[in-house]
């Protein structure tokens, strides 16, 4: 099976994500705050009659400034060891073969366990590593 | 259809939250008359004669204060263990059939956090509810009487 990575964009930051934990990917869907959710996680939502946790990929992409009103557009189903996790984006850009690009380490200076980069035709964007990033939040 | 088998859908801060209706003494409307509530204050309800405490739910629930008007708030009387005590709400949506009511599990990835003072949720209308168990909130309640 060729291993493809997808190009995805959320707040005008573009990321990689590895296509062969992605389950499913959602228009909208509804979404909705419980009180007092772990840190690192913006609400949920129902896929397949069960409550899923949304992960906030603004710290893991740098995203700063007011949050924004409206919600994005899609949702990612991404699967974990401790199960499926919606991750919002805008759009999906393009599913590339990940032998078509080539991955680095993160820039030097940077936290230890930041974000690999996938580089393709000279661009470089982060390649998410969602396991490690639910792995590593508080419960 | 007895009691027991009921349940009132309420909200705070446009989160949604269901009750078993054994666990509710009163809806009290209009709160205005309890004066000038901040968020954070302790206040009391009289309730028959008698006053009873006025939990801050929303301080305990970190929820943002008072989304609705305070002329639109009511105040939900529960049945604690050792009496009668109130929270304010934003809505009461209103009393519903068990049947409508379908327990869910909290996402695994939320884990097992004993400080939260819910540890339960359910499917109304396909909406996640806090189930609002008087018992628990009431333990660990602490610093906020």
């Amino acid at each position: 099976m060729i291993d493809k990575v997808a190009l995805l964009a959320l707040a005008g930051k573009v990321f990689a994500l590895p296509v062969s934990g992605i389950e499913h990917i959602l228009d909208g869907p509804r979404t909705f705050l419980l009180p007092l959710m772990p840190e690192g996680y913006s609400g949920v939502f129902l896929y397949r009659d069960e409550v899923t946790p949304i992960l906030n990929l603004s710290r893991l992409l740098d995203i700063s400034g007011t949050p924004r009103q409206d919600a994005p557009p899609l949702t990612v189903i991404y699967g974990c060891d401790s199960g499926l996790v919606g991750l919002p984006v805008d759009m999906v850009l393009r599913v590339i073969d990940r032998g078509r690009g080539s991955e680095e380490m993160g820039a030097e200076g940077e936290d230890q366990g930041g974000p690999r980069q996938f580089v393709y035709e000279g661009a470089r964007y982060p390649l998410l590593d969602i396991e490690a990033q639910v792995a590593s939040l508080p419960r | 259809m007895g009691l027991v088998a009921m349940k009132l859908v309420f909200r705070i801060a446009g989160v949604g939250f269901s009750l078993p209706l054994e666990s509710l003494i009163e809806v009290r409307e209009g709160m205005e008359e309890v004066g000038e509530i901040l968020p954070s204050a302790s206040d009391c309800l009289n309730l028959r004669g008698d006053s009873i405490p006025l939990r801050d739910l929303r301080r305990r629930l970190a929820l943002p204060d008072f989304f609705a008007d305070r002329g639109t708030l009511k105040a939900l009387i529960l049945a604690g263990s050792d009496g009668p005590w109130g929270i304010l709400v934003d809505r009461v949506e209103g009393i519903f059939s068990l049947a409508d009511f379908r327990p869910k599990a909290l996402p695994l990835a939320f884990g097992g956090n004993e400080s939260r003072p819910y540890d339960r949720i359910e499917l109304w209308r396909d909406e996640p509810l806090v189930v609002c168990d008087v018992l628990k909130l009431e333990t660990g309640w602490g610093d906020d009487d």
